[in-house]
């Protein structure tokens, strides 16, 4: 019997053992994780442009700002929980390795959720500086309640010198100049060290008992009621009472050290879309395909230009994916180019479409991206849909720009224009 | 308190060993995620290499006339008519020239594209395919810089997929019939230890 006792006790301590180190070694994450979201997430919600980030490396301490403009989709998808509730302005980078020092919105202060119009456009403008030296992917990212997070374009960012020069000064409505780096930092652990003791005790002194399996044994066997004594009660009381003690005192020492507080502050403010005149240019989709083996958007659609002066299509961009048309626009030489398809977009017919006139155009946006980053999985989507903007251009590069929605289908058959 | 006696631990100890399997199994299975789940790395990705630094080939097959919304990898469920695509992604293979050559193990050569560039990243592949293993190889670039990505390829798996449910399905099946033959032991050697049943009765009149 009692060697029965000792194989058990073992096995139970072996699979605790084990389950404790599946716990505490983790697989390797990597990234943000953006691949992981559903296409129409990213096809057909807010669509990133103008993007531009001040600088490729910055020092520790040194700001980084990144700027740009967002569409919110007008037919955002009725599956998605849209951005006209709550949303908040922010930065995905992995981890705290920036600190945020000012965001805005259309020139209203990012620090408190805001709501925003279907189908309006947003400037906006993020302020960061560098902390943690390495090199990161910086997004911008708006978070959309109930929707999640949705990524703009990233760049990569290195962050360079000795990260115990980091320093984070402010100061209070009292006046006081404080170092968010090591403010409080001492008090923080020091109480946390006080839990910590009084949760060791308590720990100890059940541990030295039999535990679990004996425990459940005596349960069975109908003795559950013997398994507390008297001395265990004791030892509860003076724990509570501890415990209630070590909380009222800690309340208190922390009122009289800090006797101006303020709660928590909620907030949510109405940012007016941007005063943009109407796009003088009209989309109609014909038929939309995905040409699965080509790695080809193929787009045949009806343009209309209610406009004075001809205009000339540039782009296409969704997902922060850019499909540049070579004779009309160029990137900025400092953008990701591996945000930009290298093929471009094929125009047919590539030339300017005059005032009043409407005519049928064939496009082609070919890209390794659309399966790289699973954007084409239609048929795992609840959505089968492609969103974007198409910008036009005037003789005088005044811009455009149409929303585009539509469904699509994949295919495995037809003919490109372009050369693959 | 009541000590544990023999039997309640020889209860309890199919359930501890069962606890110990699924740990395990927690331990070894969560190590690996095949979904696209990263930003710009792919080492997730087991359809993609890397060629340099910045830049990977991914790989994809297709048949579409056995299955339109199904994409394989390396293990291609039939023989017959298939879609082969890779894409280039980073601006050195798009600048690059790329010979594409698939072989059958033993050496002979069913496709054979001399190098020229792909400047939209996309290289489109279609063939027949008869059942076997075959090695799909890609050279990149010219002297000195030059990568060579090679993917395996086996054609006619059908049963690929169902490997892995099958081992989780036996391994469920293995633990089920280890805890009954404990449960059936430990009957047996209870009612050898029991004393008879007497009938009352028996006892003639």
């Amino acid at each position: 019997m009692i060697r029965s006792r000792t194989t058990c006790r073992t096995a139970a301590r072996r699979a605790l053992l084990i389950l404790v180190c599946a716990t505490l070694l983790p697989a390797i994450a990597y990234a943000h994780g953006e691949r992981a979201q559903e296409p129409s997430l990213r096809l057909s919600t807010i669509q990133w442009y103008d993007t531009t980030w001040s600088s490729q490396q910055v020092s520790v301490n040194q700001e980084l700002v990144v700027t740009g403009r967002f569409h919110i989709m007008g037919s955002w998808p009725l599956e998605i929980p849209s951005p006209t509730t709550l949303t908040f302005l922010n930065v995905g980078v992995p981890g705290p390795v920036f600190t945020r020092a000012e965001s805005e919105v259309n020139g209203v202060n990012g620090v408190s959720s805001m709501a925003l119009q279907l189908g309006g456009d947003y400037a906006y403008r993020i302020v960061l500086r560098g902390r943690l030296p390495g090199r990161y992917h910086v997004h911008p990212m708006l978070d959309v309640l109930d929707a999640g997070a949705i990524l703009g374009p990233g760049q990569w960012v290195t962050v360079v010198g000795d990260p115990a020069s980091f320093d984070d000064w402010i100061t209070t409505l009292t006046g006081r100049r404080l170092n968010l780096v090591s403010y409080g930092l001492r008090t923080v652990i020091g109480w946390h060290l006080v839990w910590v003791a009084l949760a060791l005790v308590w720990l100890g002194y059940w541990i030295r008992k039999p535990l679990l399996m004996p425990r459940y044994a005596a349960v069975q066997a109908g003795e559950g009621d013997r398994l507390i004594t008297r001395g265990d009660r004791m030892m509860a009381a003076v724990m509570l009472a501890a415990t209630l003690v070590t909380a009222i005192v800690a309340f208190a020492v922390t009122n009289v050290a800090n006797p101006v507080t303020i709660p928590l502050q909620s907030h949510q403010t109405k940012v007016p879309a941007l005063d943009e005149p109407p796009a003088s240019v009209t989309i109609e989709p014909e038929t939309v395909t995905y040409l699965v083996p080509g790695r080809t958007v193929q787009f045949h659609l009806r343009v209309t230009n209610h406009g004075a002066q001809p205009v000339r299509l540039g782009e296409f961009t969704t997902a922060n994916l850019r499909f540049l048309n070579a004779s009309v626009s160029r990137a900025d030489p400092d953008y990701p180019p591996d945000l930009l398809a290298p093929a471009g977009l094929l125009v047919q017919p590539n030339r300017p479409i005059a005032a009043s006139e409407s005519i049928e155009m064939y496009l082609e946006a070919t890209s390794p991206v659309w399966e790289t980053d699973r954007l084409t999985a239609l048929m795992s989507d609840p959505t089968s849909r492609i969103g974007g903007l198409f910008m036009f251009f005037d003789p005088a590069g005044k811009r455009s720009i149409v929303e585009f929605s539509s469904s699509i289908v994949p295919t495995f058959t037809g003919h490109l224009v372009g050369e693959l | 308190m009541t000590a544990l006696d023999s039997g309640t631990c020889r209860r309890l100890h199919p359930l501890v060993t069962a606890a110990v399997v699924i740990a395990i199994a927690t331990a070894i299975l969560s190590r690996q995620v095949w979904a696209h789940g990263g930003g710009p790395g792919l080492d997730y990705d087991p359809c993609a290499q890397w060629a340099g630094l910045n830049n990977y080939v991914h790989f994809s097959a297709y048949q579409p006339e056995f299955n339109r919304f199904a994409e394989y990898c390396g293990s291609i469920p039939q023989s017959g008519r298939t879609l082969l695509v890779f894409d280039l992604v980073g601006s050195d293979l798009t600048n690059a020239p790329v010979a594409v050559e698939i072989a059958q193990d033993g050496g002979t050569r069913r496709v054979s594209i001399p190098a020229r560039r792909y400047p939209s990243g996309v290289i489109d592949v279609q063939t027949d395919l008869a059942s076997g293993a075959y090695s799909a190889m890609l050279t990149i670039g010219t002297v000195p810089v030059v990568y060579r990505v090679h993917f395996d390829l086996e054609v006619g798996a059908w049963w690929h997929p169902l490997v892995a449910p099958l081992t989780v399905a036996a391994i469920i099946l293995i633990i089920a019939v280890v805890y009954c033959l404990f449960q059936a032991r430990t009957l047996a050697a209870e009612a050898l230890r029991a004393p008879p049943l007497t009938l009352a009765s028996s006892k003639p009149d």
